[in-house]
């Protein structure tokens, strides 16, 4: 298990690399720059060329990339990149983007964290429940919910909760007024009333999905042999399900959660802007739509590190899960 | 008829200042900010017409000092560089002095800001006579020293330097040259209250040009300790305000400058911008208090609503916002007149108006209709658009497309900004009526503006033109050379009509100005392209009760600077 750990870890660069690399390609390939979008309408060949010369966009491919990684000198003749722990300074802005960052990732792992947590109390007890008591009310209840759920749009109904939150109960989320989140540590319950509904808005597919996948998973495991002994030997339902029935219904479930983290990284672009927070989710959407490039980088590259990281737990949660399950 | 409506509706409701630059707000999201160049730092709340009219619902106590206000923004404030950022213009305005401020509609110079007067002993000699006393505010590397002729010479190189800085015709003219050497030993600087310069040649938008947002005076110092690291998220300056704290994608945040020049101003002790993206949030913050000022755009049925509600303050102004269908006139059929005659006659504008904005509006000729002194007269218009299926099809049997064709509108995708795609689908209706099946192929605005818009590649393109109030700049589309010299995008060419342009930018004599501006877009219109000028609304605005702007005083409002007369009941 070790073993297997520590090469999934030293891979971790190598995917990294190939992710840089491929989203300093796709900006290579796509057509305009961050030159373009500062000149506007203003743009003449020259100044788009002297623009360019001045954020350096004019140089190689290997020299850019190089540069940003921190393999080859920069502009200013350093070298100084992503290996050195510098991620650069954005374009647009002229802010680094290590420090937009660190203003930034808390906002958006409290909210995938807060999502998480929503979508599986949301999905788990309700496939449970489905599962156990299939073609009962109940169950048609948390089906019809589930697709639902799968079935309305985030940002949409993001946009319902704002709306009538707003005209029917004259409310709306504190960091309206501030501009900012609240951190937790300041006070936990306006840090909460900030936080709940975009978590919840980005949770509820997720938790449809967890959902459906637990009753089917569950319900699958309820007809097996061992099963059928546990009933035939007068166990309770409750050990049933939760001693030998849940841990194997649990396993393909981990693994749709681990898939969706993407799901809430990308989700988290919509929601950010619909609940004007400032994580990088919002960060990623603007620098993409204005080509920042270092910004745009730094970012895939990040939430690429903290996709893989998390496959990477899923994966040994199986063992914890599966005793029979072994990595060589 | 149609401009005496539009002279009540602003004396109904008021134009604001604040609106009108919040307005840009509309296509600046997502990015498209940085094609805004207009919009004037003239006087707070001011009308085209110079009068001021109270709001006859509430009556209003004298203005109080203290206590601070919350204004939405849709807009993400990239920087607050006054001569090279465009996404803040409101707030550098706020930040910086200015030459002068500029009364629009009126169109004249008001002399509230850091210069007294000007003398213009010839149209192309500038003498500013600069204000003693107006101090930078007491932080930054110039804390309370005095701004002076040096300053505004040292700025004004900036301005029309800079790499990244917008249209710099007016600068070139000055210098006579595009060289960017050539402009400093133009700008003269006798003594620190003097600063004159002679340009070229006569150039008329330059009058308006200086009184332009991007036009701040900046202390030398401050520029000098700046170089190399920019002005972008920091500010020194000697406006009203002070910056206290910049995220410009979360709050920006205002402190009122002790030191200003106006003795008791400004009134607020700070204003707090907040910026929301999503519209529907914005305006949910606003109904809920979050913020003082609604920063959201509002469409006509929420204005009406707003309007109705006691507690708020609305009001509403014609917008400048100017869209147009650009007709590609290299390509086939768009070189032909007689297809872009038949398109011209085959759009229901009328239908725009009521579809996109709430059934107030006016068609715009090259010129958009609230530049009242500059456009074409409704009557006119009116008749030269009128709408002609019959014709429209004959148009297109005799030019030999009478079984229509095939053409791609490609437009601008905008988050958040659905008129364009609504004008866009009218358009596509419109033209089937002809038989011309428009394909619509909304395009990532990147790459629109590299790959769409500035090569010129496309057939027909919505283009989302911004807030222009002085007419050269919407001509200069028309130009051979565009608006930046390098050749208009859909590849016109007409020498008269470039002769004319030329000719009004040049010509101090405002009626003689006006003839010719009325010529060219006569010539224009006969042209039937490059642009196809629709329609244009009014923009509307609201602001808590308890929040004052001067007009509701009935006051004259030229007399302060944008921002310094607004004041809250409310304490902080």
């Amino acid at each position: 298990m070790r073993t297997y750990i520590l090469r999934r870890l030293l891979l971790i660069p190598l995917i990294m690399l190939l992710v840089s690399f491929m989203t300093h390609s796709t900006f290579r390939i796509i057509p305009g720059s961050v030159a373009e979008i500062k000149c506007g309408l203003q743009c003449t060949p020259q100044l788009i060329a002297d623009t360019k010369h001045e954020y350096g966009l004019d140089r190689g491919f290997f020299e850019q990339y190089g540069s940003w990684l921190g393999v080859y000198t920069n502009e200013d003749g350093k070298v100084s990149g992503v290996l050195q722990g510098n991620f650069g300074k954005s374009f647009l802005t002229t802010l680094s983007v290590d420090g937009e960052i660190q203003d930034r990732l808390p906002v958006t792992l409290e909210l995938m964290a807060l999502a998480l947590i929503l979508s599986l109390l949301m999905g788990i007890p309700p496939g449970i429940i489905s599962a156990i008591r299939p073609g009962t009310p109940l169950d048609w209840v948390v089906r019809v919910a589930s697709v639902l759920w799968i079935s309305v749009p985030s940002f949409y109904l993001g946009i319902l909760i704002i709306t009538f939150g707003a005209s029917w109960f004259g409310w709306s989320p504190p960091n309206f007024e501030t501009g900012r989140a609240v951190p937790i540590t300041e006070d936990p319950i306006k840090n909460l009333q900030t936080y709940f509904f975009p978590a919840l808005v980005l949770s509820l597919g997720i938790a449809a999905v967890i959902m459906r996948l637990t009753r089917s998973s569950l319900l699958e495991v309820m007809r097996n042999d061992y099963i059928r002994t546990a009933w035939s030997k007068g166990l309770r339902e409750r050990s049933i399900v939760w001693r030998h029935a849940l841990k194997n219904a649990m396993i393909p479930v981990l693994t749709i959660i681990g898939l969706q983290v993407g799901g809430l990284i990308g989700g988290s672009v919509i929601i950010e802007s619909v609940f004007a927070l400032n994580g990088m989710g919002n960060y990623l959407l603007v620098s993409i739509i204005a080509r920042d490039l270092l910004v745009v980088q730094s970012l895939v590259l990040l939430f690429a590190f903290v996709y893989v990281l998390i496959n990477l737990i899923v994966d040994v949660g199986y063992a914890w899960l599966d005793p029979r399950i072994r990595y060589g | 008829m149609e401009e005496s409506n539009y002279w009540q509706r602003l004396n109904r409701k008021r134009l604001s200042r604040r609106a009108l630059l919040s307005a840009s707000g509309t296509v600046a999201i997502g990015g498209a900010a940085a094609f805004v160049v207009g919009c004037g730092g003239g006087s707070d709340d001011s009308s085209p017409d110079g009068s001021s009219t109270p709001r006859p619902s509430r009556s209003v106590g004298a203005p109080v000092s203290g206590g601070t206000i919350t204004q939405g923004r849709a807009v993400t404030v990239l920087g607050v560089d006054p001569h090279l950022d465009l996404t803040g213009l409101d707030i550098d305005t706020l930040l910086y002095p200015y030459m002068y401020g500029w009364q629009p509609g009126a169109e004249t110079a008001i002399f509230n800001n850091l210069a007294e007067s000007l003398e213009m002993p010839e149209v192309t000699e500038f003498i500013f006579n600069i204000r003693p006393g107006v101090l930078n505010s007491p932080v930054g590397p110039a804390a309370g020293e005095e701004i002076t002729s040096e300053d505004c010479k040292q700025s004004f190189i900036r301005r029309g330097t800079a790499l990244t800085a917008p249209d710099k015709r007016f600068p070139q003219k000055i210098a006579g040259s595009a060289d960017p050497n050539l402009l400093a030993p133009k700008l003269l600087t006798p003594d620190p209250y003097t600063f004159r310069f002679s340009m070229a040649e006569p150039f008329v938008p330059g009058v308006r040009e200086m009184a332009n947002p991007t036009w701040g005076i900046v202390s030398a110092k401050v520029l000098e300790t700046r170089r190399g690291q920019g002005l972008s998220q920091v500010a020194f300056g000697a406006g009203p305000y002070m910056l206290e704290e910049f995220k410009g994608n979360e709050r920006v945040v205002l402190k009122k400058n002790p030191n200003y020049f106006i003795e008791g101003r400004p009134y607020l002790d700070g204003i707090t911008y907040v910026v929301i993206t999503e519209n529907a949030s914005l305006q949910s913050a606003f109904e809920n208090k979050q913020h003082d000022v609604n920063g959201s755009i509002l469409l006509k049925p929420k204005f009406d609503e707003y309007s109705e509600n006691e507690d708020f303050v609305t009001s509403s102004a014609p917008s400048l916002f100017y869209p147009v269908i650009h007709l590609n006139m290299r390509r086939a059929p768009f070189d032909d007149i007689k297809v872009r005659h038949a398109i011209n006659i085959a759009v229901d504008r009328d239908q725009i108006t009521n579809l996109v904005f709430g059934g107030e509006g006016n068609y715009n000729g090259p010129i958009q209709w609230p530049q009242a002194k500059w456009a074409l007269p409704q009557d006119e218009l009116r008749a030269f658009y009128k709408r002609d299926l019959t014709a429209a099809k004959q148009l297109m049997d005799s030019a030999g497309y009478g079984d229509g064709f095939d053409v791609s509108l490609k437009t601008p995708r905008l988050t958040g900004v659905s008129f364009i795609n609504d004008i866009a689908r009218i358009i596509q209706t419109n033209l089937r009526e002809i038989n011309i099946n428009v394909q619509i192929d909304e395009v990532e605005l990147g790459s629109y503006i590299v790959s769409t818009l500035l090569p010129g590649n496309f057939d027909m393109t919505f283009f989302p033109n911004l807030p222009y109030d002085e007419p050269d700049r919407p001509l200069a589309f028309y130009h051979s050379l565009g608006v930046t010299g390098a050749g208009n995008w859909t590849g016109y060419n007409n020498q008269d009509l470039d002769d004319l342009i030329e000719a009004q930018s040049r010509e101090f004599d405002e009626p003689k100005r006006q003839e010719i501006v009325n010529q060219a877009q006569r010539l224009i219109l006969e042209e039937h392209g490059p642009q196809l000028t629709l329609v244009g609304g009014y923009q509307y605005s609201a602001h808590w009760n308890y929040v004052h702007y001067p007009y509701e005083l009935g006051e004259d409002p030229s007399g302060n600077p944008f921002g310094v007369d607004t004041w809250t009941e409310e304490e902080a």
